[in-house]
């Protein structure tokens, strides 16, 4: 069943006005049809000057990930029959904006850099692989999922007011690392996280969990680096 | 991390001495509240001990909170002075809090 909607755009074009302004947009879709579909049928066939970030569309690049009606989500893993007929589209908040609903992005992956999201080892590999169990595997499972769309550091309060800020994301990549197994740089990573805008700034406000396109609980994950932080400087004790 | 931690065990001190604070003030009858009553426990040294960490428990976490809005919400050259504000504000209630308590 096909429906009208309405799509309210933040449009920000610097070549032509420095300022942003609102464009309606009216698109006839099917139910099952997502945002997405709707950015690309205004593209295609309305205003070939509206610019979004899009790549896989099925939900595993996370390039398409906006503000829609309030909430960040990913455009394409958001069905239109979800949502009212009036459909409010921005780009993701505190982040420069390049074009329309483009954003820089540069901050945040800058941010990931700094816990080192890469394995550390430096023992001699062994003749196969480095082994993990399943339970080993359990342990990081949900904080692998991470697709790194930008959605919970761009709607964390925190971040919103204090850039420098690690921010849910490149906190639950270093918890990707730090309790993987086979990985070495605890010391390393904890350094780079506990600093004073590191793990610590963190409330636990939720937002990132709220928004999470793969239903990852972030802020979980925060508190158990926090714990961590905590029984390393202590104790010393085992990961 | 130790200032995080010690953030979180102050909390919980101030919880229990509230409640604490309350049951004592409020609810203990009026007995306990005349002249005689509140100079006797004024002069027990275990009133003391705990008034002393009550003090500085609660300097503590509402310091290190104030502490943790400055440096999210705060930039440049106002935040080094509130920040060396916020750290010897505490430090001059608390010898005037002490002094109180003690004599």
């Amino acid at each position: 069943m096909s429906k009208y909607y309405t799509f309210k755009i933040k449009r920000y074009l610097p070549d032509e006005n420095p300022s942003t302004r609102w464009d309606e947009f009216r698109v006839k879709l099917n139910s099952m049809e997502r945002v997405l579909d709707g950015l690309i049928k205004i593209k295609e066939t309305m205003d070939g000057t509206l610019t979004f970030r899009k790549s896989c569309a099925h939900g595993v690049c996370g390039s398409c990930a906006m503000k829609i009606n309030g909430q960040n989500r990913l455009a394409c893993q958001t069905l239109v029959k979800d949502l009212p007929e009036i459909i409010e589209i921005e780009p993701l908040p505190a982040l420069p904006v390049i074009k329309d609903l483009v954003v820089d992005m540069t901050m945040f992956f800058h941010k990931n850099d700094k816990v080192l999201p890469y394995l550390i080892n430096e023992e001699p590999p062994p003749e196969r692989e480095r082994i993990q169990s399943p339970e080993d595997q359990h342990k990081i499972l949900e904080s692998i999922t991470c697709i790194m769309c930008g959605s919970c550091t761009t709607s964390c309060p925190v971040f919103w007011a204090d850039k420098e800020y690690l921010g849910p994301s490149a906190l639950l990549k270093a918890y990707r690392f730090l309790f993987d197994t086979r990985d070495r740089a605890t010391e390393q990573r904890l350094e780079a996280i506990t600093g004073e805008h590191g793990v610590w700034r963190c409330h636990s406000i939720f937002n990132c969990v709220e928004v999470c396109p793969k239903e990852i609980d972030i802020t979980k994950h925060i508190l158990k680096l926090k714990r961590l932080a905590v029984k390393k400087g202590f104790t010393g004790g085992e990961k | 991390m130790w200032s995080w931690l010690l953030h979180r065990i102050t909390g919980v001190i101030l919880v229990v001495g509230l409640l604490y604070h309350f049951i004592l003030m409020h609810f203990m009858g009026h007995d306990n509240y005349s002249y005689e009553a509140v100079m006797q426990r004024l002069s027990e040294s275990s009133w003391k001990i705990f008034n002393i960490v009550f003090l500085f428990s609660a300097l503590y976490h509402g310091f290190y909170g104030l502490n943790g809005v400055v440096t999210e919400y705060v930039r440049g050259y106002p935040k080094k002075f509130l920040k060396t504000f916020l750290v010897i504000l505490p430090i001059a209630l608390a010898f005037f809090g002490v002094k109180i308590v003690l004599f």
